[in-house]
């Protein structure tokens, strides 16, 4: 049963960091309520996997109730989540490229897994098709991009994070950043170019 | 005479006894081969195949896994079954022995009649392997090779 | 203003996209813009992609079993901190145990009267040997059931 106290809004970062210290159940309640879904669309941009991006938030939870006491302050809060979230994806690929020794084109490929579904929207069933086809495209191109550059465009398109945010998240420097922001978007607009015309995304 | 009269029914006997000891030993495996193709291309998990998916996707991660094909041999020890696969493919299949509680079977992949792969694999009892992955129509073929004796 | 000083600059671009320009510099860019089809295309393709990125990330969570995840991680919290001696005290009063028991036993008998194969110790497959004509070859263990698998890849 959930006790009054989780229902309340009004926990700011201080308190809730003491409370997770003394082991409040209450506190580690709302710790998940509030971001559960930012660290699931860090994952998932990352992994593209929904149920191991289900696993890492679970993990990354369970690191920080463990770790809590080693939380000086010195950052926010958020961003220690979004940094072991970060490590935590990119040490799943890391383990699961390790599990795969020997090279071999068809389980190299690693643009399989959870596409987003489709959505049905207003528009025609030839325009549907297309957005259908770019969706997938996007999402396919975006897993081919190298995981830095993939990290920096989804910590920046999840969470709209200034480059200084993101650069003391994956402890970069802020040029690094910005370098790698644009190295992805040109790779994704280079192989996108023909779809991305004036009018068709809106 | 007497000696006449006993022999029939002795031999009958022995008879009986060879065959049905011989009956006895002869193990017949029985092999189930399904032929999947794995791609990328959909997302799609074949309901005919939710154990088979469920072990795949611990090692790859196609998205899509579809049974193009099942079929059932009953073999005895060095008696060969053959199954059609796709691309002008043909799989043979010998029990050699049985090893304790695994049965050693020879395996031969052959594509428009030349042989591409050989091999020596033991299985256990309701055990099964899985051999893969030649390209085929945009994915790649995965046999299962399933066995019970 | 100089338009070659604000030129066709595309990461400047995505730093105006960003709102990571100092004030100054930020107001030459958007004159630019104003000016320049090629950049205003260029901010169309940033926002673009954004739209593209926000829309699958959004079905992506929705279809996620969020809701699960409260549950398990307290859970999750509460059998790490319970000391070992309590563990045991907890799982043997637990009338839960009596009824889990009871399923696990009631599933015992109909596996093994059904002969399911037992919990494999052992690899499902030895490969005595593997030869042919091939480029590549590997073979793999499924990290749980121990099942086998070669992948080979055909010489062309």
């Amino acid at each position: 049963m959930v006790s009054k106290e989780t229902d309340t809004d009004t926990w700011d970062e201080d308190r809730l960091v003491a409370l997770l210290k003394q082991g409040h159940e209450g506190a580690f309640r709302v710790l998940v309520r509030q971001y559960q879904d930012k660290l699931f669309g860090i994952a998932y941009g990352i992994t593209m996997e929904r149920e191991e991006s289900l696993d890492i938030v679970q993990d990354v939870f369970f690191k920080v109730s463990r770790h809590i006491h080693t939380f000086q302050g010195k950052a926010k809060l958020s961003t220690w989540l979004r940094r072991i979230t970060i490590n935590e994806c990119l040490n799943w690929q890391r383990r699961w490229k390790r599990r795969l020794r020997w090279h071999h084109q068809p389980l190299e490929r690693d643009d399989a897994g959870d596409c987003p579904e489709l959505a049905t929207n207003k528009y025609s069933p030839g325009a549907l098709f297309q957005e259908k086809e770019l969706e997938k495209l996007f999402w396919e191109r975006l897993k081919k991009l190298p995981e830095e550059a993939r990290a920096v465009f989804v910590l920046k398109e999840v969470e709209g994070l200034s480059y200084d945010e993101i650069a003391g998240i994956l402890k970069i420097k802020r040029g690094t950043v910005s370098s790698r922001l644009f190295y992805a978007r040109e790779n994704l607009r280079k192989s996108l170019k023909e779809y991305l015309s004036e009018g068709e995304i809106q | 005479m007497a000696l006449k009269k006993l022999l029939l029914p002795l031999l009958a006997a022995f008879l009986v006894g060879a065959l049905s000891g011989s009956a006895w030993a002869e193990t017949r495996i029985n092999i189930v081969v399904k032929t999947v193709l794995a791609s990328h291309d959909a997302t799609f998990a074949d309901p005919q195949i939710p154990a088979l998916i469920q072990r795949l996707q611990s090692v790859f991660r196609y998205s899509s896994y579809r049974l193009l094909s099942e079929e059932t041999l009953n073999l005895a020890m060095g008696e060969t079954g053959a199954v059609s696969l796709p691309g002008k493919r043909v799989l043979k299949i010998t029990p050699v022995r049985i090893a304790g509680d695994r049965v050693e079977l020879r395996v031969l992949i052959l594509k428009e009649k030349q042989q591409t792969i050989q091999s020596t694999i033991q299985i256990l009892n309701r055990g099964s392997i899985v051999m893969g992955g030649p390209e085929h129509e945009g994915g790649y073929l995965l046999f299962d090779i399933f066995n019970s004796f | 203003m100089t338009k070659s000083h604000t030129g066709c600059d595309r990461s400047r671009i995505d730093r105006f996209f960003d709102k990571e320009l100092g004030h100054d510099e930020y107001a030459q860019v958007r004159d630019h813009i104003r000016q320049c089809p090629a950049c205003q295309e260029a901010l169309r393709e940033n926002q673009a992609l954004s739209t593209l990125f926000r829309s699958g990330l959004d079905k992506a969570v929705s279809q996620a079993n969020l809701a699960g995840l409260e549950e398990a991680v307290l859970n999750q919290i509460r059998k790490k901190r319970a000391p070992w001696w309590r563990k045991g005290i907890d799982l043997f009063a637990s009338r839960k145990l009596l009824v889990a028991a009871s399923a696990m036993a009631a599933i015992i008998l109909f596996f093994s009267i059904t002969r399911q194969p037992a919990p494999v110790s052992a690899p499902s497959a030895i490969v005595k040997s593997f030869s042919g004509d091939i480029s590549s070859v590997m073979i793999i263990e499924t990290p749980k059931s121990r099942n086998v698998i070669i992948w080979y890849n055909e010489s062309s």
